[in-house]
């Protein structure tokens, strides 16, 4: 199977201290992965490159065999990127339609500047609404969802472009356990229809270890495992820097 | 020439000049120190802050002159006039404004200077006064054959001193270290129980209390006059922005260049010194968006004290059909009201049009202009240019409005990096360098004699005519805005507003979007310039000026910048308001100043601000 996504050699520092050190993996088509590390271990500047915000100092990042490195982000969204942030802060002063409508809107040209945003097509937006459960909330102001929901706009949002990469950045953080679980199961499924590839971070051993198939560990900006989970949770150096060695987190999951 | 020949003049010219630079700027460090303090931890853009430093300068004159007491005893007094004057500003103007939109502090302050600008002539007399020597300190050295006064040598050695002083306070005292952590990461220190109230006000109060005294110790140097306030804080403003705000280093190693360069340039293009600092900050900020000295993220506010506030939609249906209604009003009124109140209603149209255009930047695009006077002196330029090559009115006004976007689209593109203050003293520093480029073209712009007799051709030479042309370019331009707030331009500008790397990472085309929006309000703006010179019938540099791009933000605020019609209210309101209180008082700033510190605490939304929180 060839790698839709193809990480090599990514190095990165800031002011003298490196923050990634030679990360190098390969994710196949329609694979969830979970990326975890402590801390500081370098996951959100490896998003970051991975998503155009941050220039790396060196390696290749190969999307479908395109490189992406040194694209800003709006021109990695446009390769089949999409991405979810940390902090959920969904358009505040849009409401949840025209949020999906305005992502939706693509070309158009001079359009773009005199056709009412009312007038361009809603029909994806409703279909994606109805993916992650929100129709009801089409018309609410973005200001006004509840934390879930926002989480579930944006999977919306990142889902509305019909990318082939979805990254989420601690898709999970914040959340009740039940909800995790509903919520991860819907990107599960998600994944499952579109034939969607999944990289997300995550602090949570369980949604790690119930959720991936695939997991790569950081520590201080190496790469120090990549495997199944089953492989990955008996790894020694993982058990020593990560896990805490026969500490509560390796218990069965 | 100086005996030592060619060689030996020149030397001695710039070591003199050198060290009269650094004299100089001392106290502009003083001042852009505690302006640089107050922006790092408050995060408020101080406008009042010349005014302080002009109001500490004449308390220590009062003292000296007319209560005879000691210069070096009336400077630290001085300085704690200033301290207590900038608690007062703090406590009774700021403190209930931090939650509202990050420019009303600004306003606020603004109105404070307008205040002042009437009240200090009352106080102190309009007439130019001349400070007292130094005690101890009067005379002068002799270097290279040329004299320089102890005092200059005094100040030289001054700045360093207090640059020290402060380094210790904020490294090795609670306030200061209260005080980095506040400008670090304000939240993180109120989550630490650091009293924000009690913060805010003493950094006012130092900040304050080095401004009083810069302008203290500038007495024996400078004659001291009412109009000190604005050409101070602009100048501590480059220095703030070229070293970097909420850094003392850059704003030391800042006030050293500007004090070198107007050193310099007063000797050798006296008119050219002010263009020449811009073309510096210009150039610095290209380089470094955050100055010399600034951390990325760090005091520029990724995470805005104050939330944005974009209009929340677009035209409201009865907003527009109100508006229509108001048109059709407006146009019938032509026919009954007399030509001097056609010419107020032509004047208020313009003012709307200037208005609207600055508020597609502030309030749609959140992108803050304190020099939208560049793009009306373009369109005014323009238009002028084109009626003294004999076009007709409509397409000198084409022409204008052209020219204007074509200017601010470069402007946009270039400046596209640029956010929050920084991006405003771009905008600022771009209409300084239009406003000398108007001044010192003479033979296109007539320098500052203007273009004079830009009369407008039939129909539109009479009251009647050229009001219904002006209505007529204010419908068209106003439906046209409608149309793009509405449209995906309108949504992407907002969008980018409340969450600019999630727009971006959704590919939203954020910086194509943002040069089309400078565009637009450029043309806008130009459009409101052309017109503006036709109603005058002449073109003078002062279309470029300060208070013009202030009294434009003036106007979006006082409308309400959340409400889509509020720059037009604002504007109509402003324009109508001073006109009113010039025929009643000649000390109408005070009254309009008064009026924004008033508005400003009780409604700080704007005067629509009521009906678009309603709408949200």
């Amino acid at each position: 199977m060839t790698a839709l996504l193809s990480v090599r050699g990514v190095r990165k520092s800031y002011g003298g201290t490196p923050v990634l050190e030679d990360v190098g993996f390969d994710i196949p088509a329609g694979e969830i992965a979970a990326l975890i590390g402590a801390n500081g271990a370098g996951k959100s500047t490896l998003f970051s490159i991975l998503g155009g915000a941050a220039d790396a100092d060196g390696g290749s990042v190969l999307l479908n065999g395109a490189p992406l490195l040194g694209l800003r982000p709006e021109a990695v969204a446009r390769r089949g990127v999409s991405r979810t942030f940390q902090t959920s802060t969904p358009y505040r002063s849009l409401d949840v339609l025209d949020s999906l409508r305005l992502v939706a809107a693509r070309g158009g040209g001079w359009r773009r500047l005199t056709r009412p945003l009312s007038a361009w097509p809603e029909a994806a937006a409703r279909a994606v609404l109805a993916e992650v459960g929100l129709e009801a909330l089409a018309e609410a102001p973005c200001a006004a969802l509840s934390y879930g929901d926002a989480k579930r706009l944006e999977l919306a949002l990142a889902l509305i472009r019909d990318p082939t990469l979805l990254l989420m950045d601690e898709p999970t953080a914040g959340m009740a356990p039940a909800e995790r679980t509903a919520f991860m199961d819907l990107v599960r499924t998600r994944s499952r229809e579109r034939g969607l590839t999944v990289l997300f971070t995550e602090h949570d051993m369980a949604t790690v270890f119930g959720f991936a198939a695939r997991v790569l560990v950081l520590d201080r900006g190496r790469l120090i495992a990549d495997g199944d989970p089953a492989a990955v949770r008996a790894d020694e150096a993982v058990r020593r820097v990560y896990l805490g060695g026969g500490g509560a987190a390796t218990k069965p999951l | 020439m100086a005996p030592g020949g060619e060689n030996g003049g020149r030397m001695d010219f710039i070591l003199i000049q050198t060290l009269n630079g650094l004299a100089g700027a001392s106290s502009l460090f003083l001042v852009a120190a505690g302006l640089s303090l107050i922006f790092g931890v408050t995060r408020v853009v101080n406008f009042a802050h010349g005014t302080v430093f002009m109001i500490g300068a004449y308390v220590a004159w009062t003292l000296i002159d007319r209560l005879g007491v000691n210069f070096w005893l009336a400077a630290p007094l001085a300085a704690l006039a200033a301290a207590a004057l900038g608690a007062a500003i703090e406590i009774l103007v700021l403190r209930r404004l931090y939650t509202g939109h990050e420019l009303l502090p600004l306003l606020a302050t603004f109105g404070l200077v307008l205040v002042a600008h009437d009240l200090v002539p009352l106080i102190w007399g309009a007439q130019d006064v001349i400070g007292p020597r130094a005690p101890g300190l009067e005379g002068a050295v002799s270097l290279m054959g040329r004299r320089l006064p102890v005092y200059d040598l005094f100040l030289i050695g001054f700045a360093p001193t207090v640059l020290a002083g402060l380094w210790l306070v904020l490294h090795r005292t609670r306030f200061g270290r209260f005080v980095r952590a506040a400008t670090d990461d304000r939240e993180m220190a109120a989550a630490l129980g650091i009293r924000q109230d009690r913060l805010f006000t003493g950094v006012f109060m130092l900040g304050c209390a080095l401004a009083g005294l810069g302008g203290a110790l500038q007495l024996p140097r400078e004659t001291l006059h009412h109009s000190l306030d604005t050409q101070v804080v602009v100048s501590a403003f480059v220095v703030v922005v070229i070293g970097g705000m909420g850094s003392l280093g850059g704003a030391f190693v800042a006030s050293a260049v500007v004090g070198l360069v107007s050193a310099f340039g007063i000797v050798v293009w006296p008119q050219g010194t002010l263009a020449m600092l811009f073309l510096i900050m210009a150039a610095v900020l290209t380089l470094r968006p955050r100055g010399l000295f600034g951390r990325a993220g760090a005091p520029e506010p990724h995470q805005p004290l104050a939330l944005p506030s974009p209009p929340a939609t677009g035209y409201p249906r009865a907003a527009r059909r109100l508006t229509v209604a108001g048109f059709a009003a407006a146009a019938a009124s032509a026919l009954v009201l007399s030509p001097f109140a056609l010419d107020l209603a032509s004047q208020a149209l313009i003012a709307m049009l200037f208005a609207a255009a600055l508020h597609l930047l502030v309030g749609w695009a959140g992108l803050i202009s304190f020099g939208h006077a560049a793009f009306l002196g373009l369109g005014g330029y323009g238009a002028a240019l084109a009626l003294k090559g004999g076009a007709p009115l409509p397409f000198a006004l084409a022409a204008g409005a052209l020219a204007a976007a074509l200017g601010a689209a470069a402007f946009g593109g270039l400046a596209r990096r640029m956010r929050g203050v920084y991006l405003a003293m771009l905008t600022l520093a771009f209409s300084q360098l239009l406003h000398a480029a108007a001044f010192q073209w003479v033979t296109a712009t007539g320098g500052d004699n203007g273009i004079l007799g830009l009369w407008p051709e039939p129909p539109f030479d009479t009251p009647e005519g050229f009001f219904l042309l002006v209505l007529g370019c204010c419908a068209a331009t106003f439906a046209l805005l409608a149309r793009l707030y509405r449209a995906p331009f309108g949504f992407v500008l907002r969008a980018a507003q409340d969450a600019e790397a999630r727009a971006r990472a959704d590919a939203l085309p954020v910086d194509g979007t943002r040069v089309a929006a400078f565009a637009v309000s450029g043309g806008v703006a130009g459009l409101a310039g052309g017109l503006l010179v036709a109603l005058k019938g002449s073109a003078f540099p002062t279309l470029f000026d300060i208070p013009q791009s202030i009294d434009g933000l003036v106007m979006v605020l006082l409308g309400g910048i959340a409400h889509p019609l509020g720059p037009l209210i604002g504007a109509a309101a402003y324009t109508l308001g001073v006109d009113l209180i010039t025929t009643v008082t000649p000390h109408w700033q005070m009254i309009v100043g008064g009026v924004i510190l008033v508005l400003a605490q009780a409604a700080p939304g704007g005067l629509l601000g009521r009906a678009a929180r309603g709408r949200r």
